[in-house]
This record gives structure tokens, C-alpha cells and sequence, in this order.
């Protein structure tokens, strides 16, 4: 009798290495796409990459608080300071209020452990069309920041915005209903030759702090 | 007749899931992860299943190596988890390379699924169906109660609405396999 199982058994050598051999190809492309296993997500795919490979910082012109300009990666060399950077516009409600407080916390830990000459913070807006320095210099005394510990910028040439956020790996939406911008902005470690050597969420920023602190 | 029908509905398919990886309509796939997750890529492997391939291809050139579409349901199973990723979906935002991919790759494996249902056994199709099925509801679990928002393009609410259509989908798939053995076999 003819049935279904008696046509196909007879290859079933060849089907076992043809399967095998897709199998293998399969979990090797799995295995490309997500760092073998590392990452499921782009963020946590872009912070392994991070950690392995540090990458430079892009030389923005960029505006402080007083109106002065300054090129940021120029800026940091010349500082030789370790730097903690994060991204805000002024006019975020919601999502950023949690790192406004975060900062400040680092700003005090800074200045409790007697680091300042050995760490900076730093602020960089993402909405340069309308955070220009009158709104940061309100910004910055808003969040009692010390100038010498912790600087507000905005990029001089709202045209760079998106060569700023391609380097750093950022994607900004927009939240309905209010539109909100959204973004998967958060804490980057960068080193005194101008280097990002680490990115971390705001909630891991006390591990971020130790692991600074063992690099000074 | 009927296979002249069925290529129609797979050209419906095909123009449809296309379209939406080309502006303009590209915006709905950009601005929400359900439009991907659960609209396009269905109908993209939709097309494949729907496609007429000629018997000679499946049953005489290519038989040997797919014995009981065993070959055809590793493929189908690693291409559809490759697609669930939340960086694979994010990559076909961000760069056509990958959407051309994705839309190549899920049509080929909706191609592949009917030849892996046509030839294999009743156990064979509960076994790749069920682990597929299971691994689906889990994402779209996952996707729904995650507090963190695992695609970069696509805010939380999105990601929450796409999780739950991937187990509104998983769940139609299993009861039209249910009732599609039901109706054609006896219970043996």
C-alpha cells in the first residue's frame, strides 16, 4: 500500500544532513544578530559593542550656559576629566525629571568625595531649535548646577543634531498623544582622551559611580 | 481553477505586505510595532503559504532533501524567530537592507511551511507547531508586562499592543490547525 510514510523514508539520510546543516547556518546567523545570545535588544546590542570597542566622541561645536562656544570632544582632552554625559531638552515633562535628580545626586557624590578634579558632568540637549542658551542658562540655574562640576550645553548648528545622536547611538520618538520625545538616552561614561567607554542605564548609576571611581 | 484562485489571494498578500515597506506607507510600519509585528509579517508569510509552487519542484527535484518537510520546518522555525527579535524589527526600521530581507525571507518561509505541512505526519506538525506556537505566546507575553522598552524606534505602548497581538495570533494559528485535522482526518 502507498502510503505518505513509504514515499519519503527512503531519503531520510540525506534530509537529516540537509536539516543539520540549515539548523547550524540558522543558529549561526541567530548567533551574528544578537551577539551570541549577549543581545536581544539595539540598546543592549550598542553597550556590548561599547565595552569591547570604545568609540570617539564626535567634535561638535557646541554652546554653555554663558553664550561661549565650545567643541566638545576639543573641550573634554583639554579638561582631562572622566565625564558622565546625558542627553535633555528643557521642556521634558515627564522622562526626565528622574535624571535631573540623578545628576544632582552625582553632583553631590562628586563633590562629598572630593573628585572634582577628576570628574565632569556634562548635559548635552537634543532639541537645539528650542533650547538655545537662554533656556539653558535658565536650565542650568533651575537645577543648581556648579559650573565647575557640571555643564549645560546646546549645539550651536541645530543641523548637527542628527550627527550628534547617529554617533551616540540614539533614537528619538515621538510619544502620542502629547508628544512627548521619547529616547533611549542614558548614562555614558567617557574617558579623558575623548573616548565612550561605557553606557549604562539611570538606574544603574551607582554601579556606574564604583566603577569609575576604581578606574581614577 | 482553485490554484489560479489561491495565487490571486497571494498576490493580494504580496502587494499589501509590500506596500508597507515603501513610502509612503512605510510611516505605519515606522510609527507602530503592531503594524510589523503582527500585520506585516503574517501577511508576508501569508503570501508564501498561499503561493502556488509547482508539485514537480517540492516532490521531485528537492524530495531528497526534505523528507517529511523536515528541512522546511528548521528553516521556517529559525527565519519567524530571527523576525521576533525586538533588534531584528528595530534593524528593519532603521536600515532597508534588512526590510528587503525580512520581506524575502518570511515569503520563502511561507512558502516553505505549506511544503512542510503538506509532507509531514500528524506528530511532526504538533511538535514544530506546538514549540513554535509556545515560543510565540512567551515574546508576546514578554512583550506586553516588559517595564523596559526593548526596541529603540517603538515607545512602550506599541511594544505593549504588539505582544499582544503576537498571542492573538499565536492563538487563531492553533485553532485553525485544530480545526483544519479535525475536518480532514479521523482520529487515529
Amino acid at each position: 500500500m502507498l502510503t505518505k510514510s513509504n514515499l519519503e523514508v527512503k531519503h531520510l539520510s540525506s534530509t537529516f544532513i540537509c536539516s543539520a546543516i540549515t539548523l547550524v547556518i540558522g543558529f549561526l546567523i541567530l548567533g551574528l544578530a544578537t551577539d551570541f545570545g549577549k543581545s536581544f535588544t539595539t540598546e543592549g546590542y550598542r553597550r556590548h559593542q561599547i565595552d569591547r570597542h570604545p568609540e570617539s566622541i564626535p567634535n561638535l561645536l557646541l554652546q554653555n550656559e554663558n553664550g561661549q562656544k565650545v567643541y566638545l570632544s576639543d573641550s573634554i582632552k583639554k579638561d582631562n576629566r572622566f565625564v558622565l554625559l546625558n542627553f535633555f531638552y528643557t521642556s521634558c515633562k515627564t522622562i526626565c525629571t528622574s535624571q535631573t535628580t540623578i545628576f544632582d545626586g552625582l553632583q553631590g557624590k562628586i563633590i562629598s568625595k572630593k573628585l572634582e578634579d577628576k570628574v565632569r558632568l556634562i548635559s548635552i540637549s537634543f532639541d537645539p531649535e528650542h533650547d538655545d542658551a537662554e533656556a539653558i542658562r535658565k536650565y542650568s540655574k533651575q537645577v543648581d548646577a556648579n559650573q565647575t562640576i557640571w555643564n549645560i550645553f546646546t549645539l550651536q548648528n541645530p543641523n548637527d543634531l542628527n550627527l550628534l545622536l547617529d554617533q551616540f547611538g540614539i533614537y528619538v520618538i515621538k510619544v502620542p498623544p502629547f508628544n512627548d520625545l521619547d529616547h533611549n538616552a542614558s548614562l555614558h561614561l567617557i574617558s579623558p582622551q575623548s573616548k565612550l567607554i561605557k553606557i549604562t542605564s539611570l538606574e544603574d548609576v551607582d554601579d556606574l559611580f564604583s566603577t569609575l571611581t576604581n578606574l581614577l | 481553477m482553485k490554484g489560479i484562485q489561491r495565487n490571486h489571494l497571494s498576490g493580494i498578500s504580496l502587494i499589501l505586505a509590500i506596500s508597507l515597506s515603501l513610502p509612503p506607507f512605510r510611516a505605519f510600519i515606522i510609527n507602530d510595532m503592531m503594524i510589523q509585528m503582527d500585520v506585516q509579517i503574517p501577511l508576508l508569510t501569508l503570501t508564501g503559504i498561499l503561493l502556488k509552487v509547482p508539485n514537480k519542484l517540492i516532490f521531485d527535484k528537492l524530495n531528497r532533501l526534505n523528507s517529511y518537510g523536515l528541512s522546511s520546518f528548521i528553516f521556517t522555525q529559525v527565519v519567524l524567530a530571527y523576525w521576533m527579535l525586538p533588534i531584528s524589527i528595530d534593524r528593519a526600521v532603521i536600515f532597508w537592507q534588512y526590510d528587503v530581507a525580512k520581506n524575502f525571507s518570511l515569503i520563502l518561509c511561507g512558502i516553505n511551511i505549506r511544503v512542510a505541512f503538506t509532507k509531514s505526519t500528524l506528530v511532526m506538525q504538533l511538535f514544530f507547531l506546538g514549540y513554535f506556537l509556545s515560543m510565540m505566546t512567551w515574546i508576546g507575553e514578554f512583550y506586553l508586562q516588559s517595564n523596559e522598552r526593548l526596541c529603540n524606534v517603538y515607545t512602550q505602548n506599541s511594544q505593549q499592543n504588539a505582544g499582544l497581538g503576537l498571542i492573538f495570533i499565536a492563538a487563531t494559528v492553533f485553532f485553525i490547525w485544530m480545526y483544519s485535522n479535525i475536518k480532514n482526518r479521523s482520529l487515529y
